[in-house]
């Protein structure tokens, strides 16, 4: 066998288990535990999805802050994986948040989208994330790349309070104080336990999915290497 | 009975909710078909993330594997010949 098995380090498949019990015990309080909301309807369900994926695009976004800022101050490999895949996990759960608040838009306010401040900004920092990824995807690989991608992704970190005030500064539809408020919007307590079940499960996954593709990057990069030197030595010939 | 039970615990709720009331709407079920579509959409692109990661994964695994091999096996090998690819390299299916 010439395949080159590596065993992934003891967090990933300990986030992975759960993620994968937190997960459907958030489903399960989701659908069959937390009462209908009174004007709403299962609408409102999207509710647990929708605040804790925004959270989990936080961790993400946190994780290319420190990465980037780690990167930047001692050129880490490690640190620009995690980097990388935080603006990929940020971009992910950072969609999804935008995507399951549109269909509730649609259920709520009547449409889809509404120019309103704290979309329009959470939908700044995706984009922002989506520059960080198309630089680090097409502009090769070497030190300047990745140097300049790094502080782009500490700059992208500015937005994050901008998203976070945008309800209290400028208004608009998006409600505002259910977290900050100590879930005190959340009217039932089997509410307040699908809510806070969905932020444990969905940080989790992140935070394992985070590290799983920051595995990866790793992997990759060993592989730039090892072919580097494949070449150096003529292992390689032509195709390269 | 269990709708008055309901609106009698979310009364006695302390403080009194300010934007999600938890209660007895007209028709529940109304607009379900969008909360069935944001569920489907997150597991959905969640699977295809986790599967392409996982393929992904591997490839680079398997051809890393392959590569560090030929390079470990390299200096007892004889140098590449012109013009082509070094044997292990060949053999390893490198591509």
């Amino acid at each position: 066998m010439l395949t080159h098995r590596t065993r992934p380090p003891l967090a990933i498949p300990a986030l992975a288990l759960a993620a994968a019990g937190l997960m459907p015990a958030t489903l399960y309080w989701t659908f069959f535990r937390a009462p209908f909301e009174a004007t709403m309807g299962a609408a409102q369900k999207i509710f647990y999805l929708h605040v804790p994926a925004a959270m989990a695009m936080y961790a993400g976004a946190l994780a290319c802050t420190l990465g980037s800022a780690i990167y930047l101050y001692n050129q880490s490999e490690r640190a620009d994986a995690v980097a990388r895949a935080g603006a990929e996990m940020a971009l992910f759960f950072g969609a999804m948040g935008v995507a399951g608040g549109s269909l509730w838009g649609k259920a709520a306010w009547g449409a889809y989208w509404s120019w309103e401040p704290r979309t329009l900004s959470t939908v700044l920092q995706l984009a922002l994330y989506a520059a960080y990824l198309t630089l680090r995807d097409f502009a090769g690989d070497g030190e300047a790349e990745r140097k300049f991608a790094a502080a782009l992704g500490v700059l992208a970190a500015a937005n994050v309070p901008i998203i976070s005030y945008s309800v209290k500064k400028w208004g608009g539809n998006h409600p505002g104080g259910i977290i900050e408020g100590g879930g005190r919007g959340l009217g039932h307590v089997d509410m307040k336990i699908a809510f806070w079940l969905g932020v444990a499960a969905m940080v989790t996954l992140a935070a394992g999915l985070i590290a799983t593709r920051a595995r990866l990057h790793l992997g990759a990069g060993r592989l730039a290497h090892a072919e580097g030197r494949a070449l150096e030595l003529g292992l390689l010939g032509d195709e390269a | 009975m269990a709708a008055t039970a309901l609106a009698g615990a979310v009364e006695a709720a302390p403080p009194p909710p300010v934007y999600l009331a938890a209660g007895p709407g007209a028709d529940p079920m109304r607009n379900a078909g969008y909360t069935t579509a944001a569920y489907l959409l997150f597991f959905a692109t969640l699977g295809a993330v986790l599967w392409r990661s996982r393929r992904r994964q591997r490839a680079i695994e398997a051809r890393l594997g392959r590569l560090e091999r030929a390079l470990a096996d390299a200096p007892r090998a004889a140098p590449a010949a012109a013009g082509g690819a070094h044997p292990l390299v060949r053999a390893a299916g490198h591509d």
